[in-house]
């Protein structure tokens, strides 16, 4: 086996036992690895009637081929599991410096089931782990945990840590890697938590990995990294961060503001996009293990009532997130709010997205100050948002903290009213900031369908509506006008099978734009010998997202699951998209027919699976 | 009578603020969103929209004296 160590560890932490386990080899071609052979090995291996959050509910952390090797984008890895937020499928992906040191230590990934008699750790060092205590640990922000993490195992030791909201099983709690890269959708934190497990730390390893083709693969990678580099979109994430653009998309319509209620805020936009932040408060740049692109930001706040230490600061996501759905332009607010959403470990998207519509609610009557334990929920009012809500949702604390830990959905379901209207999401996961109604009606498409739940990045739509890649190799040579509905579902399908095959072989979506399609076959074949031709490259995507399908349907989802909310399909009220419908329902009749879907169901037909080796 | 030149600003947004600045210039008349995109190429690799007084405009838009027209980038988020 190259690339790939062949070796995935299992933990059970009902009573500490290790071993080692050796899926055979022809599922790491068929499902890539990372995001796709999670899911094979979670089809296969986990107890579908477990609810997300019992203590023998699997949680998966996977490499793809690719992580270890020493090139841009390909220190990712993912994660699986049950939500506790969707009930459903989850999946994550994190990048840093943990997925290289994993394979370096003789492991493509971590199973683990069973609860912890107590707060504990895993350890892992070359070919061994270790089950630990981590009492020490416990009750710690992320930041601090991962400060004594680095003083007891070592300052180039590598981590997954939960903060204080994984302990507490807030639906949306995350995970984080150094303090700085997040598994953050789907609240793997609180599947953490669940199992009394604070944190995995590997000890740092050195160099350790064989490759099918090793010449051939540094000469490919020596000839794209200068293109990498030099390419437009490299700069602009280096320069600004992911956030670079946030002005830019404002003008389109795609950024959410107030609850997807606006679309456009000159002020916002100049203040809150990544040319501001860098010249306002970045330190330095950082980037994820071997990267060129280095999209990191390290940020400080002096002078300000939003003052924070030299840190993480904050992506995109988060920047809209907890600035523009919560209406507010003030960036060193935004900033304090990213940091403090992180160190007690929530995503922030769904954190955001959840505040702001209990922020609707509030304003609409729906939410009384009863409900919110006299906490006034005003537009903008981020000094309330980070000194009250943030903590009280991560404590699960009064009616407000626990209302808004379960996030937007079950929060609507509760209180009624029809607030479920307002809510931006699709099966439970609260929507990335990019609004279809300006972004392009591709994504909404996307959200609807996406195995997660509302997501922008597990198939490659957003990024093929953007224009931001073509692959005449596959037959995607075309711009795409981004509101209409014109070769949306058509482009659906590749999308599926291209972001599959991304979230498996652990690329990241910013260093791979540059990159041709026939080369990320190439990288992933000279790794790891798999041989894929592009039909069976872009077949293997396919299967990996009909079994996520297949995995959503056995939690019993259907059709009707693939829904956008009421407010996401409205017209947006001003910019380019005011006005104009989707015309959803024909995009998702179209994606069906194309996917060979059960329009019941809502999972592909016997003879497809039976093509894709599926049944 | 000949036609006067007509006096535009223009505006990078996003990332191509600093790049292109805000400034005014002079137009002969006639002049459409296509020659202000011949005046600021950009990356071949990067799509941009342009919107005059805030409104998406076409290649064959016609440009009116103190029209404001935005550059703005196409890229994919965070």
């Amino acid at each position: 086996m190259h690339a790939n160590t062949g070796k995935i560890l299992r933990i059970n932490l009902d009573d500490n036992s290790i071993s080692v386990f050796s899926p055979d080899e022809e599922l790491y071609k068929k499902y890539i690895g990372g995001s796709g052979l999670a899911a094979k090995l979670f089809y296969d291996m986990a107890d579908f009637n477990c609810p997300a959050l019992d203590p023998q509910a699997m949680l998966i952390f996977m490499n793809g081929p690719l992580a270890g090797v020493k090139f841009s984008g390909t220190s990712r890895m993912s994660a699986a599991g049950r939500s506790p937020l969707t009930n459903i499928f989850a999946e994550s992906s994190c990048g840093g410096h943990f997925p290289p040191q994993l394979r370096y230590a003789g492991f493509d990934g971590i199973i683990i089931t069973g609860k912890a008699a107590k707060p504990s750790l895993i350890h892992i060092t070359r070919g061994k782990a270790e089950i630990v205590d981590a009492g020490w640990l416990w009750g710690t922000p992320i930041s601090t945990a991962n400060e004594k993490i680095k003083t007891k195992f070592g300052t180039q030791s590598k981590s997954l840590v939960i903060g204080p909201a994984g302990e507490h099983l807030v639906s949306f709690a995350c995970i984080l890697s150094n303090a700085h890269h997040a598994f953050g959708r789907c609240g793997f934190g609180a599947i953490m938590g669940s199992k009394n497990l604070k944190a995995i730390v590997i000890d740092h390893q050195n160099f350790n990995q064989s490759y099918y083709d090793s010449a051939k693969l540094h000469t490919l990678t020596n000839e794209i990294t200068p293109r990498i580099k030099e390419h437009i979109f490299t700069q602009v994430l280096n320069d600004f961060g992911s956030a670079g653009n946030l002005e830019g998309h404002m003008y389109t319509g795609d950024v959410p503001i107030k609850n997807w209620s606006e679309n456009f805020n000159e002020e916002m936009a100049e203040n809150l996009t990544g040319s501001t932040i860098s010249e306002r408060y970045l330190t330095r740049k950082a980037s994820c293990a071997h990267c060129v692109v280095a999209c990191k930001r390290i940020i400080r706040i002096e002078d300000s009532p939003f003052a924070i230490s030299e840190g993480p600061g904050p992506e995109y996501e988060t920047v809209a997130a907890l600035g523009c759905m919560l209406n507010s332009s003030d960036l060193a607010a935004v900033c304090k709010a990213g940091r403090v959403c992180n160190d007690l470990g929530m995503d922030s998207i769904s954190a955001g997205a959840t505040i702001a519509w209990a922020m609707e609610a509030f304003e609409k009557g729906h939410l009384t100050l009863h409900e919110t334990d006299g906490i006034a929920l005003e537009w903008g009012d981020l000094c309330t948002v980070i000194e009250k809500v943030l903590p009280a949702i991560a404590a699960r604390k009064g009616n407000l903290g626990m209302l808004l830990s379960h996030g937007s959905k079950k929060a609507a379901e509760h209180i009624g009213n029809n607030s479920i209207s307002y809510t931006a999401q699709s099966k439970g996961l609260e929507a990335p900031m990019h609004d279809p109604r300006g972004g392009g009606h591709g994504h909404a498409l996307a959200y609807a369908v996406s195995p997660r739940g509302a997501c922008h990045v597990s198939t490659a739509m957003h990024f093929m509506e953007t224009g931001a890649c073509n692959y005449p190799e596959i037959g995607f040579e075309f711009d795409l006008e981004a509101l209409t509905d014109e070769k949306k579902p058509e482009t659906m399908v590749l999308a599926a099978s291209i972001g599959s095959i991304e979230n498996s072989a652990c690329f990241c979506q910013y260093a791979d734009r540059p990159l041709s399609f026939n080369e990320m076959l190439e990288l992933v074949n000279l790794s790891s010998g798999y041989g894929h031709t592009l039909d069976s490259f872009i077949e293997a995507g396919l299967r990996i997202f009909h079994l996520k399908r297949l995995i959503n349907h056995r939690y019993g989802t259907v059709r009707a699951d693939d829904a956008l909310t009421e407010r996401m399909l409205e017209p947006a009220r001003e910019g380019d998209g005011a006005g104009i419908l989707i015309n959803f329902e024909s995009m998702l009749n179209k994606f069906y027919s194309l996917m060979n879907f059960d329009d019941q169901k809502g999972i592909a037909k016997e003879e497809t699976l039976r093509k894709l080796d599926l049944l | 009578m000949r036609n006067p030149s007509i006096s535009i600003t223009i505006e990078g947004a996003g990332f191509l603020r600093k790049k292109i600045g805000t400034r005014t210039i002079v137009m002969p008349p006639g002049s459409r969103v296509s020659d202000i995109k011949k005046q600021f190429p950009v990356d071949t690799d990067l799509r941009v929209i342009v919107f005059v007084n805030r409104k998406k405009a076409s290649d064959s838009h016609a440009l009116h004296n103190g029209d404001l027209i935005s550059i703005v980038p196409i890229f994919f988020g965070g």
